[in-house]
């Protein structure tokens, strides 16, 4: 792949940008550098960033000058981003990602600060289970530009993919990494060898965001390979994604009619959706508190969970990988980028599994790509909503998450008119349910499970269900979800509803919960 | 501009006319097994070649026979389509939703509205509503059916507009019974008004939008049809000799599972008593009492 350097993809960014103003009076475009301005001093009071200040100054006092001194502001302002998400990203040690990387990953499992990065002892492989249509997704990746969207519920998903991608001879990919994960320096030396670029989820104005947007289509368009988190951020209350974000994930579909319109034929773009399945959370306890708390948008950015402990990550990763059919990454069937399924050449497939020409969605009789941008807007509601069910489809059900829901349900009905953080708070006694009606639903739910033939890891018995939950639970966490206490469950309320909300979505738990 | 109109019943000519008359070309498309051939237009039974030549595709055919249509039509990515609401009874699928998933077709909107054939002869003015997700299908459809005597409204809610269509068959069917009985015109008002405050409950948890019940085909639709839908004369002249369409049923039971199924669920009193009258369960005679009858409660 050609590399690129920050001002060259700066000028491509603001040539997007400012082809969208041409049109528009210049109070559209001061209105525009006003806010950004605006909101990012505001930020800054709280996180000073003295040369980052200076610029912002600079472009203030075009404000009320000429429209040309005001392209010229956010043109300095684009540099700026670009040169920040771009910085960490080496490109020379990105294509050396695939030798690089499985001792990488060994060490950041291992390891408890960078020095011993060096050690190699650890062969995680075998305890990662990773399948779906990979000889497919290989072959693709040859002739076509894969984006992969994976579920996300743990900083540490983007090793694991990266290592699953590698493991599976799939090519490294680009990822959008929030800076956070860069102050860390175990993760910083690993990230950037993963391919990662920084996203700052402190800044939230309009031009940074179109920035990033321009950064991912510009790195789309000229063929990377790219990983998005479509959940935007790690599900706080441990579900399956449903509200996928349009934005990052619109930038695959422009990128997509860009290049058809520049007659650029070679490396249509796919998704592929991927499923992580782990049967535990490094900071399932940080994250269901702050889902809890209802305080998802005050701590977006959590840089004091769990993960923030260089310790604590490699003691959980060598305690989840000592553990046989512990993570789960399922690669799906790809999408194009309205939805459709496509097959082992990359040709999309209609409703009746007959190829059809996708441009003919985008496309005049003669073959111009017609700009609508609420037609597009609605075609990445597709395929979020394509992707979701993927995620559904795909998802394999795990003795933890299977025991967490049932137990979360039987507390529910011990309590119907206790809400979810009520429930949290009740003391051990009331928190109490008995075995034999555990074991009863437990093995309830586990005929349906069979029954429908969906994705399973479960062991054969009941009893043998709930004693590997209640292991795996007892390897890390302190108050483990399901405490077997005689003939008595105490349950951990608040991570039974982390970890069994993971099962959510099952109709089978769905009709349960209306009763 | 090009419009096909695929099938031929009194709609398909009601349509023509008002393309017509905005000053574009309507195509039939012929079906010979109809028992309303239309003259005057013109149209082949070609169906796949129209919808190549069509700039917007509209769907006449009603649930029952969407099915047949779509695999005559063979809709491709380019088209824009319009459907008339309904439910496709094999699926349980609205019609738009149908047409998205079992055609090539994306943009896909619902058409309704009263659109009578003897109005529209007489140059008596008609207000259609285009709804669909999809901004273009909305433009072209007020292109092509605007013009003096026909205003078109757009909606970006057709799940909205789908649901109310239906829920209008409930308040028709039930108007009917209670006229048949001779309820009197405050258990007509009553009927009409909590038909669809009940229609918009359901609308509201499906993710549709309130407001489209204030629309063309809620009120509207309930307000220009209150006696001559279909609906109101099965309820009108329903009897052991004479019961509920099985099709008609099926639509109101299709709420009711639509509702069953939702965390949310809400009370659908008047659908399900109507319900309850199709299955055999209830006296027509009794059930507006029924209904009057049951508790008092913070409605």
């Amino acid at each position: 792949m050609k590399s690129y350097s920050s001002q060259e993809i700066a000028q491509h960014i603001h040539g997007q940008i400012y082809s969208r103003f041409a049109e528009q009076p210049t109070e559209s475009l001061t209105q525009y550098l006003s806010d950004t301005i605006y909101l990012e001093r505001k930020r800054l009071h709280k996180e000073p960033d003295a040369d980052y200040t200076n610029k912002l100054n600079k472009a203030a006092r075009t404000l009320n000058q000429s429209r040309e001194s005001q392209v010229q502001s956010i043109a300095a302002l684009i540099r700026h981003y670009v040169v920040e998400i771009h910085t960490h990203f080496s490109d020379t040690t990105f294509q050396m990602a695939s030798k690089v990387l499985p001792g990488a990953l060994t060490r950041l499992f291992t390891a408890t600060n960078p020095i011993q990065l060096l050690e190699q002892n650890f062969a995680p492989t075998s305890r990662m289970n990773i399948d779906g249509p990979i000889d497919t997704l290989r072959n693709l990746s040859e002739t076509h530009t894969l984006v992969f969207v994976p579920t996300h519920v743990s900083n540490l998903d983007s090793p694991l993919i990266g290592y699953a991608l590698h493991a599976a001879g799939l090519p490294p990919v680009l990822y959008g990494a929030g800076l956070n994960l860069f102050s860390n320096p175990l993760m910083s030396f690993f990230m950037s060898r993963l391919g990662a670029y920084t996203v700052d989820r402190r800044k939230q104005n309009r031009l940074y965001k179109d920035v990033l947007k321009g950064y991912s289509t510009f790195m789309l368009e000229n063929g990377q390979h790219s990983l998005f988190y479509p959940g935007g951020t790690r599900a706080r209350d441990g579900r399956l994604e449903e509200n996928i974000k349009k934005g990052l994930l619109g930038t695959v579909l422009q990128a997509w009619q860009h290049k058809v319109r520049s007659g650029n034929n070679d490396g249509d773009l796919l998704i592929v959706p991927c499923t992580i399945t782990s049967s535990l959370v490094l900071e399932a306890e940080t994250l269901i508190d702050d889902a809890l708390e209802d305080a998802g948008k005050s701590r977006y950015i959590i840089s004091d969970d769990e993960f923030s402990e260089k310790r604590t990550i490699a003691s959980f990763a060598r305690k989840i990988l000592s553990l046989d059919s512990s993570i789960f990454i399922h690669f799906s069937n790809p999408l194009d980028c309205i939805g459709n399924t496509v097959n082992a050449e990359g040709q999309s497939l209609g409703f009746d599994g007959q190829v059809i020409n996708r441009t003919e969605y985008i496309c005049d009789d003669s073959g111009n790509v017609i700009q609508d941008a609420q037609r597009d807007h609605q075609y990445t509601k597709r395929l979020a909503k394509k992707i979701s069910d993927s995620y559904k489809e795909s998802s394999i059900i795990v003795a933890t998450h299977l025991v967490a829901r049932v137990s979360w349900l039987l507390l529910r009905a011990r309590h119907p008119h206790l809400d979810e953080i009520q429930l949290a708070l009740l003391p051990a006694e009331d928190r109490t349910i008995q075995l034999p009606e555990l074991v009863s639903k437990v093995a309830n739910a586990t005929e349906w499970i069979k029954s429908k033939q969906l994705r399973h890891c479960l062991p054969d018995t009941t009893e043998a269900i709930i004693e590997q939950a209640r292991h795996r639970f007892s390897l890390f966490h302190r108050n483990i979800a399901v405490q077997r206490n005689g003939t008595s469950v105490v349950i951990n309320a608040k991570l039974a509803l982390y970890y069994g909300n993971r099962l959510a979505h099952l109709p089978y738990f769905q009709v349960w919960e209306q009763k | 501009m090009i419009v096909g109109i695929l099938g031929e019943n009194p709609r398909s000519e009601a349509l023509a006319t008002l393309v017509a008359q905005a000053g574009h070309i309507p195509k039939i498309g012929k079906d010979p097994s109809s028992h309303n051939p239309i003259r005057g237009f013109q149209g082949t039974q070609q169906w796949s070649h129209l919808v190549t030549e069509a700039d917007l595709i509209v769907l006449t055919s009603n649930a029952i026979e969407i099915a047949p249509h779509l695999q005559k039509a063979r809709l491709g990515p380019r088209n824009h389509v319009l459907v008339f609401p309904g439910i496709e009874s094999g699926t349980g699928l609205w019609m738009s939703d149908y047409v998205q998933q079992h055609s090539h077709a994306l943009r896909v909107g619902v058409l309704n509205g009263a659109i009578s054939l003897n109005d529209i002869k007489q140059d008596r003015p008609t207000a259609l509503v285009v709804a669909s997700v999809y901004n273009s299908v909305g433009t072209l459809g007020r292109e092509v059916f605007h013009s003096d005597i026909c205003r078109i409204y757009y909606s970006h809610d057709p799940l909205g507009v789908e649901v109310a269509s239906i829920f209008s068959k409930v308040v028709h069917f039930a108007v009917g019974i209670a006229e048949q009985f001779n309820k009197g015109p405050a258990t007509t008002g009553a009927v009409a008004s909590r038909g669809l405050i009940e229609g918009a409950r359901l609308a509201e948890i499906l993710g549709a939008e309130e407001h489209s019940f204030l629309g063309l085909s809620g009120v509207g639709n309930i307000v220009s049809e209150l006696r001559s839908a279909p609906a109101y004369h099965q309820g009108r002249s329903l009897s052991t000799v004479n019961p509920m369409s099985k099709v008609l049923l099926s639509e109101f039971q299709h709420l009711l599972n639509l509702n069953q199924a939702h965390q949310q669920s809400v009370d659908l009193p008047l659908t399900e008593a109507m319900v309850a009258i199709g299955l055999g369960e209830i006296d027509p005679e009794i059930v507006i009492d029924k209904l009057i009858r049951r508790k008092a409660t913070a409605e």
